[in-house]
């Protein structure tokens, strides 16, 4: 049971179990509960039996699961989740609100209190809502639009994404920022420690699908013969078939899947980390992969596809290679040049680089503070609600 | 005294581009012994202006709006209404027990959870539920078989088939029309906006009784007015009397001139439009003008009425700005403690490259902005009510830096700010989208460079054919500095090949080809020591618009390992028939083989280029790429066109002042108006003398002597 809250109250609203996907949210509401000390932060999360709870991994954050009959992802399972948050909204009464999924949209509409701040961070295109054409696509695209006067910042982490969803949603007017998804902290981008020893071979991590991540290219020969390790989850059509002809002769290695605390401290040890995804969709075409921020801030330089944003900050920085395009030609040169400058200055120069950029720009302090400089000065008039100076 | 009419159908308010050219026109007029008139929409509650008497008479501005008609917002604020209350049922009955039970409706044992576990008001409505589907199903079935007791079975849909069938036909008409509603609502729109603007001009002419020698010109102006005017003719035939001046600035096709044959069709309607005013103007003098030599090409392509290009009215304050600077040695160089001011000038809007500013502010954030080598304004007023969605994010992106580096200035100029504005600039940024602004003229830009201000502008766009002159004198000088030794290549004794053949071949009469899916490759020689390669050619191409892409990528060098190579430096010149073209490329310290690569940059049609000359410098000193401004060839080397500037300082300001004092003296407001009353056989004194300048390859008069 969910105690009422004598503080200010920062809550977060999740539609996914946390610790095991973006760390977005969690990482925001930690930074409001530093900027605004004293006050309550919580989270409801939905009960996922897939995922246990993790309660340590967050330790700023007081973590409520919400039990509900039905799979939270299931149709009868959101409609309870949302109706069980309504209630919570309206039981707290928190000050600032921050979700990150269309699916408790009806939530916040459904609830009678308003909180004073409302941030929704759209880590999620609404392109998938916009071209599905099904009514509940529609609704949710409805929703947004009926929310419009209860969001008080939206937080884009693609530039191209949010230019094309103000639009879908209906939030010309209001105020946005667009924060890249590096949440790595800049205390850990600046430490001063040496970078273990690294190994000549590539890291590819996260979803292996044939089509979406452009994993059909690791069944060609010259790329089995690459030093190239693959960690993650096979999806996608065919994946039992796919996952089996992944196992074959060569340098290629499919490792399974590890958590994500894990392949941090495996990533460090590779020469490079590989960011593929196909152009096939607005979402995928304007991807802001975390990987990429968290390769960056682990002195890995990331060989990627040009998506814009990814072209723009390895360029920016010169800190990895960008493929000429989403060919398995471009991945073979990108790969081989890459390969070929291990060892030289060159590679220790894009390694410099990469922690240079995480250092200045690409890390979450920097982030956060284009959200701060939008943040009410005082949520309460009690001395819980004023910022840290 | 003789009357000088400037009708502006659009101008609503004093501020503005609209307002500028009108104020400067006028002024000229006035100048010119002329009684200046304005006529403006009827949204315009001036009454005067400068001292110019407004006549605020018309309907429709050029953008299709009526004054006053807000029908549409105040439907569409009812509709949102509406949907929002019909939305807030759909969402109350969705979040209720109700709407968990409809979206299992599909699985009914499921519901069984519901029942076993909810709160007991959620079990009520569960076994309520089950009662009306049960009783739904009684009525459905007792309904069916009502239905099949009826005899003539098939009658009714029988009936129904051809009602569905036939109705349509009988409103065949209507369904054209239904078909394709834009269309008709565009037609429509056209029909009353030629009527409305007869009308408005019939009404404006009564008030002021034109004569002989009496000047009207419409600076903006669309079709559908021209057809506005041609019945004006028939129905006030005194309107013939004074001399007609119709300014066409917005492009009609697209693309490049090689392009242009598969459009034309797609403008019979419009070559009509020409033809049916031209048919019907009797005797009335009627002169037809576009401001960039481009779109004179475009429109003198119709075949119709002759165009001819007038200048781009800039107050000579722009170049008096310029010499107070000069004066007042306020310049700032890099070097020197003050930061460069670089300015973005006009709408925030993505047509206009706004949406690159965030990217460029952030990629020299800390080589230059933080070590104070420049600092940022930028004009961020919407050119609509909330504006257009790049811009709104690209605000929103430039608003979290500090405001002291980069100021956002969010409220329209008035005349004077904006004058300052541009005048105090170090570097104006000019990131028109190079298609839409091939033809088209800016005038941020036109005012840039009166002012003497150094640009950063698309490559294959007027505003960097206007700036071609400039940098390629200045590469010839290059080649003139004795400090700086040269090695010539002639591109007739290279090996050239077609990219992913082994083609190698000489040029046949030293004649490159370019054309088809694969570009042109030779490779060179680096002389030892060399730091740059001069890359000059002519474009032999009959057309004009023929732009060459460049790419040169170091292939051998004597450090970095093979595979591994700098990123390939890009240029992109040419565009002008019969004229020479040349890029400046930096060699990297170690390089011995430079490959170049050629296509064209708008079109697989082929490009012929001759006199192809390669000349590797070795100069003492870093040598600027190019004059006056300079031309990046993706937006991702803004940042690098605005390094080179802040490198250059000295270099941009001095060749943009050279350049600016022919292009002020053409874009004076006065000549507008000469050229206006040369054109109708009115410019007063008959001993006006003409003096050559060389403007966009066109020889132009420019009169120095004032009209008696």
């Amino acid at each position: 049971m969910i105690s009422s809250a004598r503080h200010a109250t920062i809550l977060g609203v999740s539609d996914v179990s946390l610790g095991y996907g973006s760390p977005q949210v969690p990482t925001l509401l930690e930074s409001l509960a530093d900027h605004y000390p004293g006050c309550d932060a919580l989270v409801l999360e939905p009960d996922q039996s897939e995922f246990r709870p993790q309660p340590g991994r967050f330790p700023r954050l007081r973590i409520e699961r919400i039990a509900t009959r039905f799979h939270p992802h299931s149709p009868p399972g959101m409609i309870e989740y949302n109706t069980r948050v309504a209630r919570t909204l309206d039981t707290l009464a928190p000050d600032v609100l921050v979700f990150s999924s269309p699916v408790v949209i009806p939530s916040l509409l459904r609830a009678r209190h308003r909180p004073r701040y409302c941030i929704y961070y759209m880590l999620e295109s609404l392109a998938h809502y916009d071209g599905a054409g099904s009514s509940a696509a529609r609704f949710l695209l409805d929703a947004h639009r009926q929310a419009r006067s209860r969001i008080d910042l939206v937080v884009f982490p693609e530039e191209n994404r949010a230019a094309a969803d103000i639009v879908r949603a209906g939030y010309e007017t209001v105020p946005l920022v667009v924060c890249y998804n590096s949440i790595n902290r800049a205390a850990v981008a600046k430490r001063d420690e040496p970078l273990p020893t690294k190994n000549r071979r590539l890291l590819y991590s996260g979803t292996i699908d044939p089509h979406l991540t452009l994993a059909d290219f690791f069944l060609d020969p010259e790329v089995r013969a690459m030093p190239l390790d693959l960690w993650g989850v096979v999806g996608g059509r065919g994946k039992e078939a796919f996952e089996q002809a992944l196992h074959g002769d060569g340098e290629l290695r499919y490792c399974g899947y590890v958590d994500s605390l894990r392949l941090a401290e495996l990533r460090k040890r590779y020469a490079y980390s590989l960011i593929l995804w196909s152009p096939a969709n607005e979402n995928t075409l304007y991807a802001c992969p975390n990987k990429l921020f968290e390769a960056i801030a682990d002195g890995v330089p990331p060989i990627s596809t040009p998506h814009p944003q990814c072209k723009m900050l390895i360029e920016r920085y010169d800190c990895g290679i960008v493929l000429d395009d989403w060919s398995l030609d471009a991945f073979l040169r990108g790969t081989k040049h890459a390969l070929d400058l291990f060892g030289t200055p060159r590679y220790d120069e894009l390694v410099a680089n990469c922690r240079l950029a995480a250092e200045r720009e690409l890390n979450w302090d920097v982030q956060f503070e284009k959200i701060r400089s939008n943040l009410p000065p005082r949520l309460t008039q009690s001395a819980s609600g004023l910022p840290k100076e | 005294m003789f009357k000088f009419v400037l009708i502006d159908q659009s101008l609503t308010d004093v501020g503005g581009h609209h307002y500028e050219y009108a104020r400067r026109v006028l002024g000229a007029a006035e100048s010119a012994g002329y009684q200046p008139v304005l006529a403006a929409n009827r949204k315009c509650k001036q009454s005067d202006v400068d001292g110019v008497a407004v006549h605020p008479v018309y309907q429709f501005g050029f953008w299709d709006q009526p004054a006053g008609a807000n029908w549409g917002k105040r439907l569409g604020r009812i509709s949102r209404r509406l949907g929002g209350r019909w939305f807030s049922v759909k969402l109350a009955l969705l979040l209720s027990p109700w709407g968990a039970l409809w979206s299992q409706r599909h699985d009914a044992a499921q519901c069984l959870r519901l029942a076993r576990t909810g709160p007991v008001r959620d079990r009520l409505i569960l076994m309520a539920a089950f009662g009306v589907l049960w009783m739904a199903c009684v009525a459905r079935a007792v309904a069916r078989i009502a239905v099949a007791a009826i005899p003539f079975t098939g009658y009714f849909a029988r009936v129904r088939a051809e009602f569905k069938q036939s109705a349509p036909q009988a409103f065949a008409p209507v369904m054209v029309v239904l078909r394709r509603p834009a269309v008709f609502a565009h037609w429509l729109l056209g029909q009353r906006k030629t009527k409305a603007f007869a009308a408005d001009t019939r009404r404006l002419l009564a008030r002021l009784s034109l004569e002989d020698g009496d000047v009207v010109f419409i600076p903006t102006i669309e079709p559908n007015e021209m057809l506005g005017i041609s019945l004006l003719f028939r129905q006030m035939p005194e309107a013939m009397r004074p001399s007609w001046h119709l300014l066409y600035r917005r492009n009609i096709y697209t693309g490049r001139d090689a392009d242009y044959s598969t459009a034309d069709e797609g403008l019979r309607s419009l070559r009509n439009s020409f033809r049916q005013f031209n048919d019907g103007r009797g005797t009335a003098r009627v002169f037809f003008y576009t401001d960039t030599d481009q779109l004179t090409d475009q429109y003198n392509r119709l075949g119709a009425v002759p165009f001819a290009t007038l200048p781009i009215p800039v107050d000579a304050e722009y170049a008096a700005g310029r010499s107070l600077a000069e004066k007042a040695a306020t310049y700032k160089t890099a070097s020197a403690t003050a930061p460069l001011c670089v300015s973005y000038v006009g709408d925030a809007r993505p047509e206009k490259g706004y949406h690159h500013l965030p990217r460029l502010v952030h990629d020299v954030w800390h080589d230059s902005v933080v070590k104070g080598r420049v600092r940022f304004r930028f004009q961020s007023n919407f050119n609509t009510e909330h504006g257009e969605p790049r811009a709104i994010v690209g605000r929103a992106q430039l608003a979290s830096f500090p405001r002291d580096l980069v100021q956002l200035l969010l409220k329209p100029l008035a005349s004077d700010e904006y004058r300052e504005l541009i005048v105090d600039s170090d570097l104006m940024l000019v990131l028109y989208d190079r298609d839409n602004y091939y033809a088209r003229s800016s005038g941020v830009f036109a005012e840039a460079m009166a002012a003497g201000v150094p640009t950063v502008v698309p490559g294959g766009s007027w505003m960097a054919l206007a700036l071609a002159d400039a940098i390629d004198t200045h590469h010839a000088s290059l080649l003139q500095r004795a400090d700086i030794r040269r090695i010539a290549v002639d591109g007739a004794e290279l090996g050239w090949r077609s990219a992913g053949l082994d083609d190698d071949q000489k040029l046949i009469d030293g004649e490159l080809r370019l054309g088809g899916q694969r570009d042109r490759l030779c490779h060179l020689d680096v002389p030892g020591e060399s730091n740059y390669l001069l890359v000059e050619f002519r474009d032999r191409s009959v057309v004009g618009g023929n732009f060459v892409h460049l790419a040169a990528e170091c292939t051998a060098h004597e450090t970095i390992p093979p595979g591994s190579r700098p990123r390939a430096a890009k240029a992109m010149i040419g565009g002008r028939p019969d004229q020479r073209a040349s890029a400046l490329f930096s060699v990297p310290s170690g390089a011995t083989r430079i490959e170049l690569r050629w296509r064209g940059a708008f079109t697989h049609k082929t490009i012929s280029l001759s006199d192809i000359r390669f000349h590797f410098l070795k100069s003492p000193d870093e040598l600027p790429r190019g004059a006056a401004g300079v031309v990046y060839t993706e937006p991702d080397e803004i940042a690098d066109a605005l390094r080179e500037v802040v490198r250059h300082a000295e270099h941009y300001r001095t060749t943009a002042r050279q350049k600016s004092l022919k292009w002020a003296a053409f874009h004076e407001p006065a000549n507008l108006v000469r050229q206006l009353l040369d054109r109708a056989g009115q410019l007063a004194g008959s001993d006006s003398r003409g003096e050559s300048v060389q403007h966009d390859s066109h020889e132009v008069e420019v009169f120095t002597k004032v009209a008696a």
